[in-house]
Formats: structure tokens, C-alpha cells, sequence
């Protein structure tokens, strides 16, 4: 009698468990998962973005991505820039939590201040930054020749593209992740603090000995979200400089929506499917490699 | 500066000691504030330099060598914005767009997320677990195959119940809010404000006979709203952010949202900074002005949510 | 607390309501065909070229010209214009969609033709049973248009590109020039003499250039032209890979030994020269450095004066771009300049001044799908057709057309109208040589050939981390993989 109770009981939570993420699940399997498994089976063809003519190619159109110069070029660039943007981002960013996390006068203020440009758009952002790295007529240029520098050469040399970029996009990222370290770091107990400066330490051991100890889930989260972010660069090149000067901020997701709905897109939409499998796999690869790296690190410190 | 001013201590001192810890302690002071005026400085001077920009003379623009200052204000970028682009009507859209994505975001990805941590139905566990994975996905994957989905959509835009006969949801603002009606991201970062909250409540209401949608909307939602708060603002600024896909799927000008607009003003043959900084700038201040009005619940919501793995 | 949970409720149902609005608004889809003062609305989109200022203004107003003529009135259409961004991936779109979204007359970057056919109208079949007389387009234009012998369009206009010279300037060095020393634009026609112009124009301050001689900032895009000025191709005559022949690539003993591929190399060199003299500030690339003569000579297409207008620059020349005459086949560092009377090792001549030829063409959009081709599309596209027709055929609206948007037509009959043989500006600077301009080969594949290896190689070149040969090595392999598997051959 009892059993059969709880049993209905576990049914009928099924069923409310259900019902509560189905708007969810239907979301995913209507925007994620078909349209996934199509673009799978749009990889083994060959075919253009309208389906008019399918030939089947079988692994044709990945072969053609591992031989493919420009491609790997892109994922080049995209590691390149994972490497630069995402320990400048998560350092800068937690450096930035830590000052505004003082308790002093005024500090709310400069807390939204540095999130100011989190909350521009990317597009908006890449706009004025490409004014202010204008080579002629660009603040920094005229700034850099001000204090005697020679003037930089910012998003016209394929030297200093990339970087420039990684500048940009660093510039608007900290922000969101500063704030998540705030929150995180008005978590951490008073106690430790005054404990440890009993014990006669400064702020940078405390720093290094409790702040970042304790922050290790924070980190890990802000690590994996700006790992993926970062490989999904496009809004700041597809303003900034197309994929040049001499594909140097090419990135894979630039180049497989150029083959997909791009200006030459013509028959190319198999295999732009085809490289953004191949890029799925990496990403996915990347990932894997940095959490466990991250984690070992974790558990050394612990 | 004048904040630096009332931090001078009373000059009220009375042993040497005393005097000597106080001087440093406003040297310290003195330097963090240096430190965050710098970093002010860096953080901030695109957005002056665009303000500038966009209110300064046409011919004052191209013009060294280049000045901190405008001589001649001019309000004339601003008209040729209004004038080039229906800027009102993208604005709404983009209004519209975003604000849609926001409310179902929350609400329908709190629920979802309630379910993940209070509910515990069989299969909660490995469900979640394969819709985290997806974030891994780079959007990319199912550009084509997306657009095909809304342009086939069942009984939208004309078309029949299979699909066929119209434009389904093609050159709509549906296309880019279902998409991204309810995404992952959200369900994952409530997730994390419900496990935090005490099973008990739940289970006594149950135990009281309430129904499972008001435990979740009349107890459990009132005390995560600092971490709606949150998401919403994430939420809406990846919304007014959003680009690549509502170039491809918006058409029409007065479809079009803010984002696609600065088009119009950077041409293959000149870019007219004049009004592309003004623009910029119109374009940040809804964001600008919701953040500022939020930023008290901001971060007090991602403290209590916390992020834990 | 409950302030905010109201709000949120509200925020929800305003949302709800958008939202649901929003979804309706795509249902009313069946009202396709339009109609304003009793007429036919047809649509014409164009590339975001037509988007800028001056150039929307002109044509916007030839527009309104034109549906103001009894012709089109007697239609019983009326033309309306909308300058489209990132025109091929709305149009694609548009066209997969059907018809109620689609343009009914596109302005086509004639270039970007085989690719995108898919889209395209065929024309042959109405060109044959209007007999309309092709014979009087420039066939270059008309052939642009041209894929595996079908026809997608009717040329609009031929944008002939060139270099521009600030005349203010010129005249100002010419003014304290020695003698003998003095720049003469008007026999500026030569790599050596543009090189000499450029170097002369050049003004630095120590290291610091002040003001720049020729605009070698985006000079990767007019390599075609210089390519054109050596009689140089830069596809084979298969359509297959770059560049002639099947040349040994051997670096110091008998390379490139057939003159094609001489040419291409030569143009390489003669870049690297251009760079390594160092006549240009990388901020001088734009317009506003022209317009504002920070750079003395840039260049540009035919309707350049139109994104020029804005600025105090008023006194001007557009020259074609000069004829090779320099060899670097005894090395790069060695140049070689021949007389016109010259020959080269390889027994060639001179090139001749001349340059690329751009500019569009009048397309007809058609839905991808068959089934989507309905009636109703059939009609717009005869009323199209028709308006396309008198556009370009009839005589008057064709010179109403350009003389409203100041181009050249590829009405080749229509060269001797007066406002021609009447015009002073750059029209006048550069039809004299129209007829040694050409076209890029329309190959599929060869636009991103175009843009991200060659564009990409120069840039390299330019700067400095690889040599000339290296470069045109690069061009060839990647530019030979490329086309191959753009093409499907691979």
C-alpha cells in the first residue's frame, strides 16, 4: 500500500519534472539537436545553401578540410588568440575584482565604470575602437607620437592585428567576469583575512594564499565560459578587418560563415558544415585539455 | 579629486605613532585611488573619445593634429542618424527582440532549472548534464540548418502544416527570438541559486498540498530574484548584442535591429566616423541606463548565487 | 521585493504581447504584389555601394526621373530602391524564402556572377525574342555576365579604375622644379614615371612622412590593374589555375620562362619597389588622406569623386593606370626599364596603360525553388524585363541614366552622346582609354582566390617577410588549390 503510494507519488513527480523543462528541452531539440543532426548529414554532401543539388561525397568534405591551408590558418589564429585573450582576461579581470572589492569611498562607482564596456555592444565597441586605432587620426596613434613613441601599426600590419583584437575584446570582457569575481570574493569569510594578518601577512601572500585558493570554482567557471567565448570570434572581425590584413584575424567561425551565407558562398555549404564539425572537435578537445590541466592545478594547490 | 580631499584626516594628532599609520594609511589610499583613476581612464576613454567625436565639426574630425576638445559643437551627426537609418523603429526591434529573450530566459529557464534541483525526476541528472555539454557547440554548426527550421516552421508566415507555402518565420523578429528563447546558459546559472536554497521548504509545502508550480513560484522564485536580476542583465545584453544571425535572417530595414544599422555608415568606400560614434553611443545607452539602475542587485545576485562548479 | 516581482510581471506581459504581435506580423505574407497611385511597386535593391550619401542621392534622384516618364507610367509600374547591406546573403536568402521577400530587379556587382547563379534569372531566352541588340555592350561587360554560355543580366555601367592626382600639389612642385624635373600628368604613363612622380610628391619629416606620394596602403587591391597595365592574365586561358604555363619553379636558374608569368612576377616586383621606397604613411590609405591631401596620388573608381565631394579637395585628375615598363628578370633589386620600341628577354613589349574594369549589371532575381515560381512572380518578371529593357535599350532613359549618376555606360553606340564628348571631369580624364581596360576572369572560385590569396600574399609582401618569388610562389600553389576545390575538382 505504501509502496504503491510513493510510487505514485515518484510518477507524478516525473511527470511535473517533465512538464517544467519541456519548454527547455523543446527549445534545444528544436534549435540544437535538429538542426544538428541535419548539419551532420549536410557535411557528407556536396551542396549549396539552398539544397537544390545534393550529391552524397561521403568524408569528401572533411578530407578537404584537413587539406585545407586557410582553415587551419583560421584555428592557428583562434588558438593564437585563446592563448593571448583568455589569461589576459581572467588575470586582468580578477586584478580589477580585488581593487574594487577594497573598502573604500567611491568604489561602487568605479565598478560600473569598468563595467561600462561589457554593457556597449560588441559591434558599437569594435566601431570606435577602430576609430581610435585609425593609424592617421587615431587618439592612441596620436597619443603613442605625443610621448615620443613611434606610432603603432594596430589592425593594418598582420604583426599586430591579432593583438589588437585580443586588446579589444580583453577591454570589454573583464568586466563581466570582474564582476562575477566580486560576487565571489564577498563570499570569501572575513575571518580568514584578519587570521591571517594576525599572523603577520601582506595583502599580496593573502592574495596568493587565500583569495585564489578559494576562488579555484570561480576561476574554473570564468576559464571554461571565456575558453568557449573566445573561440567564437567573429562580431569584432567581421567589423575590424575581415579576416585580414593577410588572413591574420581569420578566425574559423569568420571563414565557415563566409562559405556558408558569405559574399562567394556559392557550392559550399556541405563543407562549411564539414569545418564547423572539424571546430566543434577542437573546441571540444581544448576544453578537455584545459579543465583537467585546471583541475590538477586545484587539487595541487589544495 | 574632490573625494580624495574629504578622505584628509582631521588633523587632531597626538602621537607620533598615531600620525605615522594614519600618513600611510592615507599613502595607501592615495595610491589605490591613482591605480583606479588610471584603470578609469583606460576603461573609459573610448567612450569619451567617441562623445567627442560625435559632437564635433565634420571637417574637425580628420583634422591634426587631434585635440581633446571640440572647438564647435555640432548636433548634425546626430540628425544624420535619424535621417540615414529608421533608428527608432531598429531600436524597438531590438527592444523587442532582447526583452522577449530576457523574459523567457527567466522564466522559462528558472523553471527548468527549479525542476533540475528541487524536483528530482528520474533522468535529471543525465539530461542536464547532455544540455550543459551543448554549450560546447559552437553556433556556427547549425547556422544553415537553422534558418532552414524557421523558414519551414508549421503554420508561421503562411506556411501549412507541413512546412510548405510561405516564409515562415523568415524576415520576423521571431527568428531571432526562438532561437535563443531559452537558452542553457540560464538554466545552468539558476541552477546554481536553487541548490543553494534548503530542500525542506519544498518538501513541507508538498507535504501541505501545494501544487509544485506555486512551491516553485510563490516560495522558491521571491527568494532568487537577485539572481534573475542577474541573469536578466546578462541576458539582455547577449540580446542587444546579437549580430551574425540577424544578418542572415532579417531583411527588410524596418525588420532590422541596432546592430546591423552601422552598416550604413561604414560602406566598402568610406566609413563616416561622425555618425558611427554617435550611433555607438545611442546604441549603449539603454544597456548603460538599465545597468546603472540594477548594478545595487547586480552583484549582490551573483554573490548569492555563488558559482560553484 | 514585491515592487520588483511586479515589475518582472509586467515586464512579462508587455513582453508576452510584443512577442505574440511580433509572430503575427509574418502571416499577413500574401500581399506580394503592391501597388501605389494605381501602379506596380517593383523593387530594386542594390549593393551597399548605393548606401553611402552621394551616391543614394544621384540615383534616387534618376530614379525619380524616371518613374516619372510616360514609358514607365504606361507600364503601370513604379520603381522604388533600396540599398541592400551584405546584398549576395539577403538576396540568397530572400530567394530561398520566395517571392514575397525578393527584389524584383537587382543592381549586380557583375563580378560576383558565377557564383551565385543559382538565384539569377536566365535572360537568354527573352533576349532572343526581343532581339535586343547585344552587339552594342561593351562585350567584356556583357560576357561578365555570361556563365557556361547562359546570360544573367544586361551591363549597366563600366567603372574603369584609375589613379588619382592631386593637381594642387602637382602643380605646386612644379611650380619650384627644376627644370626638366616637372611632373607631366597628362604622360604620366609609365610604371618608371609613376614611381618618379610618387617619390617626387613624397614630403618627410626625418623617418616621419608628412605627406605621402602614391597610396600604397590597400595597393593589393589594385594589383589586378597593374597586372592588366603588363598585359599580364592572372587566370589560364582553362579558367583552372593561376597564372600561365607549367613553368619549372626553380628559384635563381630558368624560371618562369613563359611571358605571362613574367608579367604577373614583374607587377610583384615592381610592388616591392613601390614599398621599399617607403612613399606612403599606413594612415594615408583612406579617402579623408585625399581629400585632405595628405596623400598626393591614391586610387579609385570612376565614382570616387562622388565619395570625394564632401571634402576641400576640389582640383583633381583621374589618370589610367601607367603601362609597364620595367623588367626585374636580372633580379629584384635590379630593375630593367625598356623604351616603348624595347623589347625583353622573353621578346615582349611594352605593356599599355589601361587598368581593371568594374561595375554592374541589371539581374533578375528568381525564386530557388520551382515550385515557388507562381503566377504571380511570372508577371513581376515580364514587368521587370520590360523595365530592364527600356533602361538600358532605349536610348533616352539609358542617357537619362547616366547623365543622372555621371557613369560610363556600356552602351558602346552611346560614347559619342554630348555628355561625353561635352564632359571635363574624370569622364573625360579616362574614356579615351576605355577600350584597353578589361575585366577579371569570371571563374568560380575566383573572387575568394582574389581576396584571401592574393590580397593575403601581397600583404605579406608588403610587409617584408617574404620575398617576390616567394610571394608569387604562394599565388600560384594555394591559388591552384584553391580554384581546383572551389570548382569541385578536388
Amino acid at each position: 500500500m505504501k509502496g504503491a503510494k510513493q510510487l505514485s507519488m515518484k510518477a507524478r513527480r516525473n511527470i511535473v519534472g517533465y512538464v517544467f523543462v519541456f519548454p527547455a528541452l523543446l527549445c534545444f531539440l528544436i534549435f540544437v539537436l535538429i538542426p544538428l543532426i541535419l548539419s551532420l548529414t549536410l557535411s557528407f554532401y556536396k551542396t549549396d545553401m539552398f539544397f537544390t543539388e545534393m550529391t552524397g561525397v561521403g568524408f569528401k568534405n572533411f578530407a578537404r578540410v584537413f587539406r585545407d591551408s586557410l582553415f587551419w590558418r583560421a584555428v592557428g589564429n583562434i588558438l593564437l588568440y585563446t592563448l593571448m585573450a583568455v589569461p589576459l582576461n581572467v588575470s586582468i579581470s580578477l586584478v580589477f575584482a580585488a581593487l574594487v572589492n577594497s573598502k573604500i569611498r567611491g568604489v561602487k562607482l568605479f565598478r560600473v565604470l569598468f563595467y561600462l564596456p561589457s554593457v556597449t555592444s560588441t559591434v558599437a565597441a569594435s566601431i570606435v575602437w577602430l576609430w581610435l586605432m585609425n593609424p592617421a587620426y587615431g587618439l592612441l596613434n596620436n597619443i603613442l607620437t605625443a610621448f615620443g613613441l613611434p606610432a603603432g601599426t594596430w589592425l593594418t600590419h598582420s604583426k599586430t592585428a591579432l593583438v589588437s583584437v585580443t586588446l579589444i575584446t580583453v577591454w570589454q570582457g573583464i568586466g563581466g567576469n570582474m564582476i562575477i569575481f566580486v560576487a565571489a570574493l564577498q563570499n570569501v569569510p572575513a575571518q580568514l583575512y584578519e587570521a591571517a594578518k594576525l599572523d603577520g601577512a601582506g595583502p599580496v601572500t593573502m592574495f596568493f594564499r587565500i583569495t585564489i585558493p578559494l576562488l579555484a570554482p570561480t576561476m574554473y567557471f570564468i576559464l571554461t565560459m571565456t575558453l568557449i567565448g573566445a573561440f567564437q570570434l567573429y562580431d569584432q572581425v567581421y567589423v575590424l578587418t575581415s579576416g585580414g590584413p593577410a588572413n591574420s584575424t581569420l578566425t574559423p567561425v569568420y571563414l565557415i560563415w563566409q562559405n556558408s551565407f558569405g559574399n562567394n558562398a556559392g557550392a559550399q555549404a556541405g563543407y562549411a558544415a564539414a569545418q564547423s564539425f572539424v571546430l566543434f572537435v577542437i573546441i571540444m578537445l581544448v576544453t578537455v585539455v584545459v579543465r583537467r590541466f585546471d583541475r590538477d592545478g586545484a587539487k595541487e594547490k589544495a | 579629486m574632490k573625494t580624495l580631499n574629504k578622505l584628509n584626516p582631521k588633523c587632531n594628532i597626538k602621537d607620533w605613532d598615531r600620525k605615522k599609520r594614519i600618513a600611510r594609511e592615507v599613502g595607501k589610499q592615495t595610491a589605490l585611488y591613482a591605480i583606479l583613476l588610471f584603470m578609469t581612464f583606460v576603461m573609459c576613454l573610448p567612450f569619451y573619445w567617441s562623445l567627442v567625436t560625435s559632437i564635433r565639426a565634420e571637417e574637425e574630425i580628420m583634422r591634426l593634429p587631434v585635440t581633446w576638445f571640440p572647438s564647435v559643437f555640432t548636433g548634425e551627426h546626430y540628425a544624420k542618424v535619424f535621417k540615414t537609418i529608421p533608428f527608432f523603429k531598429m531600436m524597438l526591434n531590438s527592444l523587442i527582440t532582447t526583452s522577449a529573450g530576457v523574459v523567457t530566459n527567466l522564466f522559462f529557464g528558472s523553471l527548468a532549472a527549479y525542476a533540475f534541483s528541487k524536483i528530482k525526476f528520474s533522468g535529471h541528472r543525465v539530461i542536464f548534464n547532455i544540455l550543459l555539454s551543448s554549450m560546447m557547440i559552437p553556433g556556427v554548426i547549425t547556422l544553415i540548418p537553422t534558418f532552414f527550421v524557421l523558414l519551414r516552421f508549421p503554420l508561421a508566415g503562411g506556411n501549412n502544416f507541413f512546412g510548405q507555402g510561405g516564409i515562415g518565420f523568415y524576415d520576423n523578429l521571431a527568428a531571432v527570438i526562438l532561437p535563443g528563447a531559452v537558452g542553457v546558459y540560464g538554466i545552468f546559472f539558476m541552477r546554481q541559486f536553487f541548490v543553494s536554497l534548503p530542500d525542506d521548504m519544498a518538501e513541507s509545502a508538498r507535504i501541505d498540498g501545494a501544487g509544485e508550480f506555486l512551491i516553485y513560484f510563490r516560495i522558491y522564485l521571491p527568494l532568487v530574484i537577485p539572481g534573475l536580476l542577474t541573469l536578466g542583465i546578462f541576458t539582455f545584453q547577449s540580446g542587444w548584442n546579437n549580430f551574425m544571425w540577424p544578418n542572415i535572417v532579417l531583411q527588410s530595414p524596418e525588420n532590422q535591429l541596432l546592430t546591423m544599422a552601422f552598416k550604413f555608415f561604414k560602406t566598402p568606400a568610406e566609413v563616416d566616423y561622425g555618425p558611427l560614434m554617435a550611433l555607438s553611443l545611442l546604441m549603449a545607452l539603454p544597456v548603460l541606463v538599465l545597468f546603472v539602475c540594477m548594478q545595487k542587485y547586480f552583484v549582490q545576485g551573483v554573490a548569492l548565487g555563488g558559482i560553484k562548479e | 521585493m514585491k515592487k520588483i516581482m511586479r515589475g518582472i510581471s509586467v515586464l512579462a506581459l508587455c513582453a508576452a504581447v510584443v512577442g505574440t504581435a511580433a509572430g503575427c506580423g509574418g502571416s499577413n505574407a500574401n500581399n506580394y504584389s503592391k501597388y501605389e497611385d494605381g501602379r506596380l511597386l517593383l523593387y530594386i535593391w542594390a549593393p551597399d555601394e548605393y548606401a553611402g550619401d552621394a551616391v543614394k542621392t544621384k540615383f534616387q534622384g534618376f530614379l525619380d526621373k524616371f518613374n516619372e516618364t510616360q514609358q514607365i507610367k504606361d507600364l503601370g509600374v513604379k520603381l522604388k530602391f533600396e540599398p541592400m547591406v551584405q546584398l549576395p546573403t539577403a538576396l540568397s536568402t530572400a530567394c530561398v524564402s520566395g517571392p514575397n521577400k525578393m527584389p524584383d530587379i537587382v543592381i549586380w556587382d557583375r563580378f560576383a556572377t558565377p557564383s551565385n547563379t543559382n538565384f539569377l534569372l536566365p535572360l537568354d531566352d527573352k533576349i532572343e525574342q526581343d532581339n535586343i541588340e547585344t552587339e552594342n555592350f561593351l562585350p567584356e561587360a556583357y560576357d561578365e555576365l555570361t556563365v557556361n554560355e547562359t546570360q544573367y543580366g544586361l551591363p549597366l555601367d563600366a567603372d574603369p579604375w584609375g589613379i588619382y592626382v592631386n593637381m594642387d600639389q602637382v602643380n605646386a612642385f612644379n611650380e619650384t622644379a627644376a627644370e626638366g624635373e616637372a611632373i607631366d600628368v597628362a604622360n604620366l604613363n609609365t610604371w618608371t614615371k609613376l614611381l618618379d612622380a610618387a617619390e617626387k610628391l613624397t614630403v618627410k619629416e626625418g623617418s616621419n612622412i608628412t605627406r605621402s606620394g602614391l597610396n600604397t596602403t590597400s595597393a593589393d587591391g589594385q594589383f589586378f590593374s597593374f597586372v592588366f597595365t603588363g598585359t599580364g592574365e592572372l587566370i589560364n586561358s582553362d579558367k583552372n589555375s593561376p597564372t600561365y604555363g607549367d613553368t619549372v619553379m626553380a628559384e635563381g636558374t630558368g624560371f618562369m620562362q613563359d611571358a605571362q608569368s613574367l608579367r604577373v612576377y614583374d607587377t610583384l616586383a615592381f610592388f616591392n619597389e613601390l614599398y621599399a621606397k617607403k612613399l606612403c604613411n599606413t594612415g594615408h590609405g583612406g579617402t579623408d588622406a585625399f581629400g585632405n591631401g595628405l596623400c598626393s596620388m591614391t586610387y579609385g573608381s570612376l565614382y570616387f569623386p562622388q565619395s570625394l565631394s564632401s571634402y576641400k579637395l576640389k582640383n583633381y585628375k583621374m589618370i589610367p593606370y601607367p603601362a609597364r615598363d620595367r623588367t626585374y628578370l636580372n633580379g629584384e633589386d635590379k630593375p630593367q626599364t625598356l623604351t616603348a620600341t624595347d623589347t625583353d628577354s622573353l621578346g615582349m613589349t611594352n605593356g599599355q596603360v589601361g587598368g581593371m574594369l568594374g561595375g554592374y549589371g541589371l539581374t533578375i532575381p528568381q525564386p530557388v525553388n520551382k515550385a515557388m515560381r507562381t503566377q504571380e512572380w511570372q508577371k513581376h518578371v515580364e514587368k521587370a524585363w520590360e523595365v530592364i529593357k527600356l533602361w538600358l535599350t532605349n536610348d533616352e532613359m539609358q542617357a537619362l541614366y547616366f547623365t543622372e549618376n555621371e557613369a560610363i555606360t556600356c552602351r558602346t553606340d552611346l560614347w559619342e552622346h554630348s555628355f561625353y564628348t561635352e564632359n571635363t571631369g574624370v569622364i573625360a580624364d579616362i574614356l579615351p582609354y576605355i577600350q584597353n581596360y578589361k575585366m577579371r576572369p569570371s571563374v568560380a572560385g575566383y573572387e575568394t582566390f582574389e581576396s584571401s590569396v592574393v590580397r593575403s600574399e601581397i600583404q605579406s609582401l608588403k610587409e617584408g617577410s617574404q620575398t617576390v618569388f616567394k610571394t608569387y610562389g604562394n599565388i600560384r600553389s594555394k591559388g591552384n588549390v584553391l580554384l581546383r576545390q572551389s570548382q569541385g575538382r578536388d
